[in-house]
């Protein structure tokens, strides 16, 4: 449905996106991450058609967007970050203005407002000012505005933002819900709370992508080795795991009790060493206060690959 | 195009500082026909007119200050750049709201002259070219804040900026009798709006002067389209 094929676009020297391919089936909900500075905004203002010098192309339903923009921009609706909406008009007014300029016949507009409103629970305030609404509602109105047109695609930039934790949850569902409806594309800078709202996720770092592939957020946690909380010297540690084939190197870090260590064992390429540990730990009287498998977790791949991690390294 | 303009009327329907200031000029424009009128000296009418078309000019920055300032502000330019409505047709609705408004400030100190016409005999002839004037000259500043407010993302910014360019204009117009170099009378002319407006104010139906004004406010119009082009290309 949206294909998008090389695409690039510098600001003066700087690359903002280098080289990003992706192809977006239709129903499937798409979410865009990557650390502030990484091009997610860049590429949603070349998706919706804010942004139109640019290499590469992009095809909606095989038809580049900016040959007919006028068409594209109609089914591509854009919901740039907090919203942007008109603090002083209704919630009714605001959603007429939006279906105006994107030239939405005033019979369909009606009837797709009206199913747009109890579809997003803001029925019963659509008379009230925008600014009169809290953060959460807001947020539906520039969703249920962006859904009265109709749209084969809804690009939505920081879809949290603003947010309270509770208001994130509860968004969280009506975002569930609007992804039944079409076809869903999300740019944020944290993957938390996207787990079970995205199939797909595209990772940019530095413009480029990353990583982009399918159920990252199913991804079973990968086995990165042991860690034990250890009542003795590391000599003695040493000492007892030094015939455990599986292991394949230690790393010892003190702890606030005295004579306390903590012990991380690699271990080798798929090999589960516990039980080997355990036994090994108990003949040389290896006193274990605590022992527990350390996993990376999709949140940890995100970091590794988005270049957080190396950043705060440096 | 509609919804835009729309929009933008409503905008200034709810600025209550706009309320304030059609009661300002009300009370002023009342205060100085109304001296001219039943003065017992001679008073050049000219003169009034052309005082209270300046008091009009100046009430446009208030006006024109948030057209794309707030909208840059907001992140709102994302959704308007982003729809079917085309670029053109926003930066011609942002004016004409504005412009609507301004006509309607000026249709307001209409009431001043009609007594004096009724009372005095005044010719409606010169008044009627004196009001195209205004609002000829009002097309031109209206796009012109416009325009400065484009370059901007704060509206108070584009307010001071404009202002600031009205002066400067009017500083032009002030020292034209004394410049005596020719060619330097000549560009001042060239880029002097308010020199177009004394053709009015004397009477005259000058078509160039029309011409002109024209001109220099779809030129504003090209420019402000042109910065908005180049900002949202060059936006991070």
């Amino acid at each position: 449905m949206l294909k998008v094929k090389n695409l690039s676009k510098y600001y003066g020297d700087i690359a903002a996106l280098s080289g990003i391919s992706f192809h977006i089936a239709p129903g499937e909900t798409t979410g865009i991450f990557g650390m502030t500075g990484s091009g997610k905004t860049t590429l949603l203002d070349i998706l919706s058609g804010y942004l139109l010098k640019y290499g590469g192309c992009v095809e909606l339903e095989g038809k580049d967007i900016r040959k007919d923009a006028a068409q594209s921009r109609k089914e591509i609706a854009y919901i740039p970050q907090g919203g942007a909406l008109y603090q002083e008009m209704t919630v009714r007014e605001y959603m007429r203005f939006l279906c105006g300029i994107n030239r939405i016949r005033s019979a369909k507009q009606k009837n797709e407002m009206k199913e747009v409103l109890e579809f997003s629970g803001l029925a019963n305030i659509e008379e009230y000012p925008i600014r009169a609404l809290n953060a959460l509602d807001q947020a539906k109105v520039s969703i249920a505005a962006a859904l009265a047109l109709q749209p084969k695609v809804l690009l939505i930039d920081q879809p949290f933002h603003g947010l309270r934790t509770d208001e994130a949850a509860q968004h969280k569902l009506f975002l569930k819900a609007v992804a039944q409806r079409t076809t869903l594309v999300i740019a944020s800078d944290t993957i938390g709370g996207f787990s079970d709202l995205c199939k797909r996720t595209i990772i940019l770092n530095k413009g480029r992508i990353a990583s982009d592939r399918d159920n990252l957020f199913d991804m079973p946690a990968r086995k990165m080795g042991i860690r034990l909380r250890v009542a003795c010297a590391p000599t003695q540690v040493r000492a007892a795991f030094r015939f455990v084939s599986g292991v394949a190197e230690m790393d010892f870090h003190s702890t606030s009790e005295t004579g306390v260590w903590d012990v991380v064992v690699n271990a080798k390429q798929g090999e589960d060493i516990r039980h080997a540990l355990w036994f090994a730990a108990a003949s040389y009287k290896v006193p274990v206060l605590e022992m527990r498998s350390l996993h990376i977790s999709p949140e940890d791949i995100y970091l590794q690959l988005s270049g957080r991690e190396q950043e705060e390294e440096e | 195009m509609y919804m835009v303009l729309k929009k933008e009327l409503n905008t200034y329907r709810r600025h209550m500082l706009l309320y304030l200031a059609a009661a300002g000029l009300m009370l002023y424009t009342g205060v100085r026909f109304g001296g001219a009128l039943f003065s017992q000296e001679i008073v050049e009418i000219r003169t009034v007119f052309s005082e209270i078309a300046n008091v009009l000019v100046l009430f446009i920055p208030l006006l024109t200050m948030d057209s794309f300032a707030a909208e840059k502000y907001l992140g709102s330019d994302r959704i308007l750049f982003s729809s079917a409505i085309r670029l053109q047709s926003v930066v011609f609705s942002k004016f004409l709201a504005a412009f609507l408004i301004f006509a309607a400030f000026s249709a307001a100190t209409l009431l001043f002259p009609m007594i004096g016409i009724l009372l005095t005999g005044m010719y409606w002839k010169e008044i009627l070219l004196l009001y195209l004037g205004v609002l000829l000259m009002g097309a031109v500043v209206c796009a012109m804040g416009v325009f400065i407010s484009s370059m901007s993302s704060h509206g108070f910014r584009a307010l001071l900026v404009t202002v600031a360019v009205l002066f400067a204009w009017w500083m032009l117009e002030a020292l034209l009798p004394h410049m005596t170099h020719l060619l330097i009378r000549h560009v001042i002319r060239i880029v002097s709006v308010f020199s177009r407006f004394h053709e009015f104010q004397y009477g005259l139906l000058s078509y160039s002067a029309i011409l002109y004004l024209i001109t220099c406010t779809l030129l504003f119009q090209v420019g402000t389209v042109q910065v908005l082009q180049i900002w949202r290309q060059k936006r991070v």
